[in-house]
């Protein structure tokens, strides 16, 4: 044998034998006993992927179609997957629809663990090649093949609440928001394959808990039960990125929306009243659940009014603590303003008017003092104590602070009352009437109509003055179709005795965007009487006259003349004194315990994980939406 | 599936009158011009100018005097068969074997929910078939001169009184029956896949209380529903691009195979024109897809796209008049979600005697919408109403012309020039399939020819890496044009290079901080996609060669098409060839 060639042989074999070594150690796979699910043993990797849950099979199901994908592309699966990509774009561009998802199919098989091929995919077959369709048969089979492509992306990726969360939205939303949504859900309740095909996929569609007034399955029940899949996966620990109030939200929301699907298809029985009811009881569920915020701590939505009373109680205590410190300062502030400035000073923040609020609040000096400046302005031997109860009010007006952004994301208050209403028989009644007339009017029986709708005015009119918050959000639209269907076949302006004008007038205020209207106060006004109402529906006018008129504010153009000397602009809180008239009475709102300008900026700097920083609450927007009436932190400052 | 206006010439239109000839001329001047240049600076450095002249005009006319006519189909056919076993020694049969496993595991990739799973299918099978022996056509062309040249085995050969000119040609032919044999056999497996793959069968789930409609089972990711007329006998609805016949027989219903998606039309297409709503020639609008592929009308105008058709004969169409389409529709607003936005057809004598009343119908949008329009049609002669004759008043010259109108306001209606076409029957699926065969081999013969041209005077693995330059620039040589035109963004491979590592964006300015370096990196990308554009126009388009779409769309290979691909394809086996020779014939070698 040829000497050198033998020794090179005898080299390669040493050095694979060599190499085998650390890779056994590496690489050896773990030994699982019968029974157990932890393995024993193993190398490096296998005890990395056994620590941290990153084996193939710990990730989901694992398809031999991917697996063989995968290995045979070797080392160039990305590469692979790019130039997929780039074929799907193009297959896209072109509308080769088929090839287009025969594609997709390849690159989920090649990155079956990378979720936002999974996500961005089936959000493009979903929301964007259906619409490239004109038959809407043909859309809705494209929305299906959307929802299809993430269950096997749920299949792929078992611990991804993320992703059964994004299934319930594109069960529910896209076939129940769509214009063709009244197709669709027709559609989706009697695809019984597509039913059979669910329940395969372990979504149980034809549980009594999704099943819709016809006992078919409905779409927006059978997207809660994604939502409940997703929640179950967090509840065992699963990491979802998705802020928690938005992620809860959404399950309870879903019975909401199914409410109303049924209610517009004319559903307006004890079985709407039922629906409403379980929504009311997710929706009060979801407001005791802990949400942790990005600030590091958790909040109930429900538990506002608890901590707005511990506030106004701690700012009490606070007060009486300081005796006459704060009055003090206060003097302090106005002996360095000018005597126009004073006159304003001198009103009670309620009572001034916005133009009033703008010029103090271009002076650039503080118009009242915070708890800490107060605290420390104290005698020597209260101030320690003051700081600290300063300190635990700051702390308190945070969580407010915090508390009402989260309500304000999710529409807290809105949702709450909207099931707790829509559950009452004046409502039910209001929009069976409502539905009876647009019916009468597409049949063309004007007078009949006219009088369904004369009806169901009156009923709104009680609704409204029960449930004052009504009158923003999805209701009042609908409602406010309705009235321009009412003006249209009367065509003439709405009588004068017309139950809702004060509403009609609102919604057009506000619809206009119209700046100068404190739709805050108008609203906090009529939520405040709503308190006193007597208990029977029976007993409350049949109109809205008595509501207060539409009032408009002159709104300054710029800061007038007089008033020179501007010193920058710093957020000017009303003064805690006034404050509390300002807002609801269900729920009076704290006093403003106002921070130092300092701290306030420090405290910015910190809030944990990239969160965006604590906003402060800003004075009421006229003509914006209004916000939540409970929320205690309208009158809060940072 | 996109047709191209090109693709709908004959041959003998594309040969002399669009310029296919030629091209073909030009070209073969300019390379013979070129490699003229280039042998004489060889022979002129090697020999001198005028023995250098004197040697490159005795080697071209060796071979117009000697080589050529002289050349050998005994000694080509006995260098054929060599290579055709050199071939199997090397075991290229196992191509089949991947091939088979590749199928086998075939339906875990394909996805059997897609609308028309035949043409899945199909271009599966078509497209891993190309890409094999395209692959196979390399390997076993490239190498095997360099090592035959090596392990000195053409000694052999070039001893014997054998011709360059047979060695190319005998070389080209025994891997061409290598590959014709590897292809027969892709083929034949495919064809039984594909068949097999979208083969299932039905029975009646329901069916009305007159047995004469119902719903089949779900099989194969469907269902149909069927009406049968009073004999008992109808078909079903058209799901996933195919029907079945169903036939009633006492209380039993026998449903049949699928059919219609394995066919292959014959069209007839049509001199396109859009018409604004003035009556003057218009380009149709753009409603701002990427794809510029259709052009729109605006629904409720006078704007229409009209197509005259050649060849409207009571033979060709003796049923009557059988059209297809697959129009498109955009809508600017909902409108009527149910019903499909709507359009007339009008078919009018093209000298604009008569025309038929409007045919309504709503726009079925990315499947085949059958039209069918029988002789006798209501319509109009001159202003009066009257009943008029397909063949005597419509088409009295064979000629006809289709006006399509979008009717509704606000929507618009897309159209290419083939999306709307006359059927004039069905061509047999089988040939069809066979001339998509014949283009893979097209396809495989021009790669063995380049393989062999490059074997001729480079080393093995030089040569497959030459002829996978041209074969990548033969698929993707218009993306050079792209770069070029500002179409594909982020500028050529200079700017590439720059872009990648910084991870500039490609839809932002070069910025590298110096404009004049800029500059200079837009100029160096400049000259090299020039030279890009230029060598790709020498090479054959492959991309042009290949007719896949065709069998799996089920639209009939044109013979003149087909005959453009093997002209083309013969051309360049004449070419390599020559290059080839000239090449062996100056090789040390084979002196």
């Amino acid at each position: 044998m040829n000497s050198a060639s033998f020794k090179r042989k005898l080299f390669y074999i040493i050095a694979i034998v060599a190499l085998l070594v650390p890779v056994y150690f590496l690489g050896q796979p773990m030994v699982y006993r019968k029974g157990e699910s932890v393995g024993q043993g193993g190398g490096t990797l296998s005890k990395i992927r056994q620590k941290y849950n990153i084996g193939q099979a710990d990730l989901g199901d694992i398809d031999p179609a991917s697996e063989s994908m995968r290995l045979a592309t070797l080392g160039f699966r990305g590469f692979a997957t790019t130039i997929l990509w780039h074929k799907a774009e193009f297959y896209k561009r072109e509308q080769f629809w088929d090839r287009y998802s025969a594609t997709l199919n390849q690159i989920a098989l090649l990155q079956p663990h990378f979720l936002n091929v999974w996500d961005h995919q089936a959000h493009n077959l979903t929301y964007n090649i259906a619409v490239e369709f004109d038959g809407y048969k043909q859309r809705y089979e494209w929305v299906k093949k959307g929802i299809d492509y993430l269950i096997r992306g749920t299949s792929f990726n078992k611990r991804q609440p993320i992703l059964q969360w994004t299934l319930g939205i594109y069960t529910g939303q896209k076939i129940g928001i769509a214009d063709e949504k009244r197709q669709y859900r027709e559609l989706y309740r009697n695809d019984e394959e597509y039913h059979k095909h669910l329940i395969a996929e372990g979504l149980d569609v034809k549980q009594s808990e999704a099943l819709g007034p016809d006992g078919k399955p409905d779409h927006w029940l059978s997207g809660r039960l994604w939502f409940l899949k997703a929640y179950d996966l967090v509840e065992a620990g699963y990491y979802c990125k998705k802020s928690p109030h938005l992620f809860y939200s959404d399950g309870p929301k879903t019975q909401m929306r199914f409410s109303e699907a049924i209610e517009e298809e004319g559903v307006l029985d004890d079985r709407a009243q039922f629906s409403w009811s379980r929504a009311s009881d997710q929706w009060r569920e979801f407001g005791n659940r802990d949400l942790m915020t990005t600030w590091g701590h958790p909040v109930k939505l429900k538990g506002d009014v608890a901590a707005n009373a511990a506030t106004v109680e701690l700012y009490k205590q606070f007060l009486e603590f300081a005796g006459d410190t704060r009055k003090e300062l206060m003097n302090k502030i106005r002996d360095q303003l000018n005597p126009p400035e004073q006159k304003i000073f001198d009103i009670e923040p309620a009572k001034r008017t916005p133009e009033q609020q703008a010029i103090l609040g271009s002076l650039g000096i503080p118009v009242e003092p915070s708890p800490m400046e107060i605290a420390g302005a104290l005698p020597k031997e209260k101030r320690e104590k003051g700081i600290e109860l300063a300190t635990q009010l700051r702390n308190a007006s945070e969580y407010l602070n915090h508390l009402s952004s989260y309500r304000q994301q999710v529409n807290y208050e809105y949702w709450e009352t909207r099931a707790i209403s829509e559950q009452h028989k004046t409502t039910l009644a209001a929009r069976q009437q409502m539905y009876n007339a647009d019916k009468l009017l597409q049949e063309a029986k004007l007078d009949q109509a006219l009088l369904e709708y004369d009806k169901a005015w009156v009923n709104w009119a009680k609704v409204f003055r029960r449930f004052p918050t009504l009158m923003n959000d999805d209701v009042a639209t609908d409602i406010m179709k309705s009235i321009r269907r009412y003006k249209r076949i009367l065509d003439a302006d709405l009588p004068k005795d017309f139950p809702l004008t004060r509403f009609y007038e609102f919604r057009k205020t506000i619809d206009a965007n119209t700046p100068n209207f404190d739709s805050n106060k108008w609203m906090d006004d009529l939520k405040r009487a709503a308190l006193t109402l007597p208990e029977s529906d029976d007993d409350l006018p049949e109109n809205l006259n008595d509501f207060k008129p539409i009032e408009l504010i002159e709104m300054p153009q710029e800061a007038p003349p007089e008033f020179p000397n501007q010193r920058g602009v710093i957020e000017s809180p009303p003064s805690p004194d006034n404050s509390a008239s300002a807002t609801a009475p269900a729920v009076s709102p704290p006093p403003t315990p106002n921070m130092p300008k300092e701290e306030a900026s420090s405290k910015t700097l910190e809030p944990a994980k990239g969160s965006e920083p604590p906003k402060g609450p800003s004075t009421p927007v006229p003509g914006g939406r209004p916000p939540a009436v409970e929320n205690p932190s309208d009158s809060l400052k940072d | 599936m996109r047709l191209q206006p090109d693709q709908f010439w004959g041959y003998f239109e594309w040969l002399f009158v669009q310029g296919g000839l030629l091209n073909g001329f030009l070209l073969t001047i300019a390379l013979a011009l070129i490699g003229f240049l280039v042998s004489y600076l060889v022979a002129l450095a090697r020999s001198g100018p005028v023995e250098g002249f004197y040697a490159i005009s005795k080697t071209i006319s060796s071979l117009f005097r000697e080589d050529l006519p002289h050349t050998s189909l005994r000694r080509i056919w006995a260098i054929a068969k060599l290579s055709f076993k050199e071939a199997i020694r090397r075991k290229v049969l196992a191509v089949v074997g991947i091939f088979i496993v590749g199928m086998m595991f075939a339906g875990w990739y394909l996805n059997k929910q897609a609308d028309e799973p035949a043409k899945l299918y199909m271009s599966f099978v078509l497209t891993v078939t190309n890409y094999m022996v395209i692959l196979l056509g390399l390997f076993v062309s490239a190498f095997s001169l360099p090592a035959e040249i090596k392990s000195r085995t053409i000694y052999t050969i070039v001893t014997k009184p054998v011709r360059p000119t047979e060695i190319f040609i005998g070389r080209v032919v025994g891997f061409g029956m290598i590959g014709t044999l590897v292809l027969f056999i892709l083929g034949t497996m495919s064809y039984f896949f594909v068949e097999r793959g979208i083969r299932h069968q039905h029975v009646v789930a329901s069916s009305s209380s007159d047995g004469l409609s119902g719903v089949t089972s779900q099989d194969a990711e469907h269902k149909h529903t069927f009406t049968l007329g009073e004999d008992g006998i109808g078909v079903t609805d058209e799901q996933k691009g195919h029907k079945h016949k169903v036939v009633k027989s006492g209380d039993k219903f026998v449903v049949g195979d699928p059919a219609g998606n394995l066919i292959a039309r014959v069209p007839i297409y049509g001199k396109f024109q859009f018409l604004e709503a003035d009556g003057k020639e218009g380009l149709g609008k753009s409603v701002g897809y990427e794809s510029e592929y259709q052009k729109y009308i605006e629904g409720n105008t006078l704007e229409s796209a009209i197509w005259t058709f050649d060849g409207v004969t009571e033979r060709a169409f003796p049923t009557g008049l059988r059209m297809e389409m697959t129009l498109a529709a955009f809508r600017t607003f909902k409108g009527d979600i149910v019903t499909g936005v709507q359009g007339v057809i009008i078919l009018r004598n093209p000298d604009g005697s008569c025309e038929t009343e409007r045919n309504q119908f709503s726009i079925r949008e990315f499947q085949v919408d059958e039209k069918q329009f029988s002789r006798k049609m209501k319509g109009f002669r001159g202003k009066e109403a009257a009943e008029l004759d397909l063949f005597k008043d419509l088409a009295p010259n064979g000629k006809i012309e289709v006006i399509v109108r979008c009717l509704d306001k606000g929507q618009y209606m897309g159209m290419a020039p083939a999306d709307l076409f006359l059927r004039a029957g069905d061509a047999p699926f089988l040939w069809n399939f066979i001339k998509g065969y014949i283009g893979i081999w097209l396809q495989m013969m021009i790669v063995i020819c380049f393989g062999i041209m490059f074997s001729t005077f480079l080393s093995g693995p030089v040569a497959m890496i030459a002829t996978i330059a041209c074969l990548v620039l033969g698929f993707f040589g218009s993306v050079a044009s792209d770069m070029l035109s500002g179409k594909a963004a982020g500028g050529g491979p200079v700017e590439a290079l720059i872009r990648i590592p910084t991870q500039m964006g490609v839809m932002t300015d070069l910025d590298i901080g110096n404009e004049s370096v800029a500059n200079i990196v837009k100029v160096v990308d400049g000259a090299i996609i020039r030279a890009l554009i230029t060598v790709t126009a020498a090479l054959p388009d492959f991309r042009s060669l290949y007719t896949a779409d065709f069998v799996a769309y089920g639209v009939n290979i044109f013979g003149g098409l087909l005959g453009r691909h093997i002209t083309i394809a013969f051309g360049y086996f004449v070419l390599t060839g020559i290059v080839g020779y000239f090449f062996l014939k100056t090789r040390e070698m084979a002196a």
